[in-house]
């Protein structure tokens, strides 16, 4: 567990809350569909956006909630899935020897823990929720472009719905 | 093989500029690239091809326009597209010779032009790129020609987009150069049901280029963009075949730690390759056969699932006779043989051999660093007669020895010598038929007015197994008073596999169980 997950200075590595771009992140995707597809295992792409607020904290408190929220998701995981940030701001997490069921599982877990978390943004919105889009190679789709469209559409789906949701194929 | 670059389509040279971002831009310090063709859509794809690199581009209207334009600006590079050979081209060609070794010539020619262009050549200033190339090795030319290319580093070709890499319509190189009327068909047919789901069967001997097929198929088809999964049947133990294939429940069976997707689950959306169908266990054969009506199947103790994937198998074996002999489920047998494709012997078509090892001998040369030359008139010769049982796998493997070790004609001596091996009956091609059988191979050892035929081994393989089941088969029938079915049961095949096997051996005229036996 993280001592204090809200210091960066607390020995955490800081690394895999800097966004990527779009190119390198779909290259990491592809080596992952290769690896899977070579070694016949499941792994699943999770995408996390921070629901939005009526009124949104100041810039400086936005991007620590963010910094936050990536730690609260590292804790969540295993040292050896993949956790990065999108140039748009959201999250995205490979969990591989990972199917669908136990994806959404993750995706759940994370989604309590983010949900009763009191952020520190010297207001009052202090509690945040996030939503998830969660799709799983191969079950939803074999191709990097098919796991992030489904994944970000349906992340949307799961804003729609008022947000504080994972949302997985059907 | 000019022809195989008529129908390059417009959106090749967008897909280039797609993967401009990989190649990169490559600084040239201002050289200047003439083109040379007389061909509208190679013009417009080397432009496109050629827009990667920093230069600056000539491309005079004809070749006469090129003589011109030198008056004025001197030519760093040419890139000569050649189309026939004629004494006009020659006094072309002879005319570049003479710009000396400070312009570099690369010059865009087919297989067949090489003989006649090999003096012409010679000068180091020259490179000779044969038609139909994968864009990288173009672009090692000019990269070379303009000697950059110890200092750059090269795209990664994986990330290439297929069609560039495979080259024209999907097809693999390979196929490309195969030019006689039976690969021709074979194309043709590629073209028809590429993009269709139906399920196709790939039939021929060993060797023959099944896998190359299946490729293109994939590659030309609406579903190039998705997974391409090969399995190859014999090469999977029996018991793990149902596993990989179809994946397994975590706790279904001792040592399942975790869900396991199978091949069929990695392939879809996809395509998947079934290599040696027919060796795929019978127990195995109605499940196949569910997924190819249904499209379903069951994990591994769990549940059904869904999938959409295009079949495509092939097999070196005699499938008819696999049903009939009852191993080979018939239903499953029909449900494959939608549509088949013969791949031809090698020794069928033996027109094609020139341009394959040709192709073989660039491929070793590259990925060996020699610099072997194509193969003299008399090895040819030697390497034309041979019947090559192995087809083009064996024609590649002798090609690769013939590069690495160079003595061209010792090879292909000790070769022959070490290729009287017996042939195992039971890899019989399918295609060769009775009716193709070879003639006997003549014995010049032996005196003249004296010679003495030998029938292949195979044939005489083929034989023997006949007359000894003829034998079998009659004695059963003889035992059993001409009842069939008890015939069959104690020869421990079907009755439908007897009945066949009695019209093979000619015993029908026997007489039947209704008819007393005198």
């Amino acid at each position: 567990m993280m001592q204090n997950p809200t210091n960066p200075d607390d020995g955490i590595d800081t690394r895999w809350t800097q966004p990527l771009d779009r190119n390198f992140f779909e290259y990491l995707l592809e080596l992952e569909v290769r690896k899977a597809t070579r070694y016949l295992y499941y792994f699943s792409l999770l995408v996390v956006q921070l629901d939005r607020l009526r009124s949104p904290a100041p810039g400086p408190a936005e991007e620590a909630v963010h910094r936050t929220l990536g730690y609260l998701m590292r804790d969540e995981i295993r040292g050896t899935d993949l956790l990065g940030k999108r140039m748009d701001n959201s999250f995205f997490i490979v969990l591989h020897y990972t199917d669908l069921e136990n994806a959404i599982r993750v995706g759940q877990r994370i989604r309590e823990r983010v949900e009763h978390y009191t952020f520190e943004t010297g207001t009052e919105n202090n509690r945040r929720t996030i939503s998830i889009g969660v799709s799983c190679f191969p079950t939803t789709a074999n191709d990097v472009a098919g796991l992030i469209q489904k994944s970000e559409q349906l992340l949307m789906n799961a804003q729609g719905k008022g947000g504080n949701l994972v949302s997985m194929p059907e | 093989m000019e022809k195989f670059f008529h129908n390059i389509p417009n959106q090749w040279s967008d897909e280039f500029k797609s993967s401009s971002v990989l190649m990169g831009r490559i600084s040239m310090d201002n050289g200047r690239i003439f083109l040379i063709s007389a061909d509208q859509i190679m013009r417009n794809y080397l432009k496109s091809f050629i827009s990667h690199f920093d230069h600056k581009l000539f491309m005079p209207l004809n070749p006469e326009a090129f003589w011109e334009e030198l008056e004025t600006v001197k030519p760093s590079v040419v890139v000569y597209d050649l189309w026939r050979i004629n004494p006009n081209t020659l006094d072309y060609l002879r005319r570049l010779k003479q710009l000396g070794e400070s312009t570099k010539v690369i010059l865009l020619a087919g297989a067949m032009q090489l003989p006649v262009l090999k003096d012409l050549s010679s000068a180091t200033s020259w490179k000779i790129v044969t038609k139909p190339f994968l864009p990288q090795e173009l672009k090692t030319s000019i990269l070379e020609a303009f000697g950059k290319l110890r200092n750059t580093i090269l795209g990664p070709t994986d990330l290439v987009p297929q069609t560039a890499v495979t080259g024209h319509k999907g097809y693999h190189p390979q196929l490309l150069l195969e030019t006689s009327r039976r690969m021709q068909e074979v194309r043709a047919i590629i073209d028809h049901v590429a993009n269709t789901n139906v399920t196709i069967l790939i039939r021929g001997e060993s060797g023959t280029g099944k896998e190359l097929v299946a490729r293109s198929l994939y590659e030309s088809s609406n579903r190039s963009g998705k997974a391409f999964i090969t399995v190859h049947c014999p090469a999977i133990p029996e018991g793990l075949l149902e596993s990989e294939l179809f994946g397994y429940e975590k706790g279904s069976f001792t040592g399942a730690f975790r869900r396991r997707p199978g091949k069929f689950e990695m392939a879809n959306h996809g395509t998947i390759f079934l290599d040696e169908i027919g060796d795929i266990p019978f127990e195995l054969q109605s499940k196949l056969l569910h997924v190819l009506q249904r499209g379903e199947f069951a994990l591994l103790g769990g549940n059904e699932l869904k999938v959409d994937v295009r079949i495509l198998a092939a097999t070196n074996k005699d499938l008819e006779k696999a049903v009939a002999e009852g191993t080979f489920r018939e239903d499953l047998y029909y449900r494959l043989n939608v549509v088949s494709i013969f791949l031809p012997p090698l020794r069928d078509r033996k027109e094609d051999i020139p341009l394959l090892i040709e192709r073989f001998i660039q491929k070793y040369n590259q990925q060996f660093n020699k610099e072997c030359q194509m193969l003299g008139a008399g090895t040819l010769k030697r390497l034309m007669d041979y019947n090559w049982p192995g087809n083009i796998r064996e024609l590649e493997n002798l090609v690769k020895r013939i590069v690495i070790m160079g003595h061209e004609e010792t090879i292909v001596q000790q070769y022959q010598n070490e290729s009287r091996l017996p042939v195992n009956p039971k890899s019989v091609p399918v295609l060769a038929a009775p009716a193709e059988a070879h003639p006997p191979v003549e014995d010049k050892s032996q005196p003249s007015g004296n010679h003495s035929s030998f029938l292949p081994l195979k044939h005489v393989a083929r034989e023997a197994m006949k007359k000894a089941e003829g034998e079998a088969i009659l004695r059963a029938l003889e035992q059993t008073h001409w009842n069939r079915k008890a015939a069959a049961r104690l020869l421990k095949i079907s009755y439908k596999a007897l009945l066949y096997k009695i019209r093979q051996c000619n015993l029908e005229g026997e007489p039947g169980p209704s008819e007393p036996v005198r």
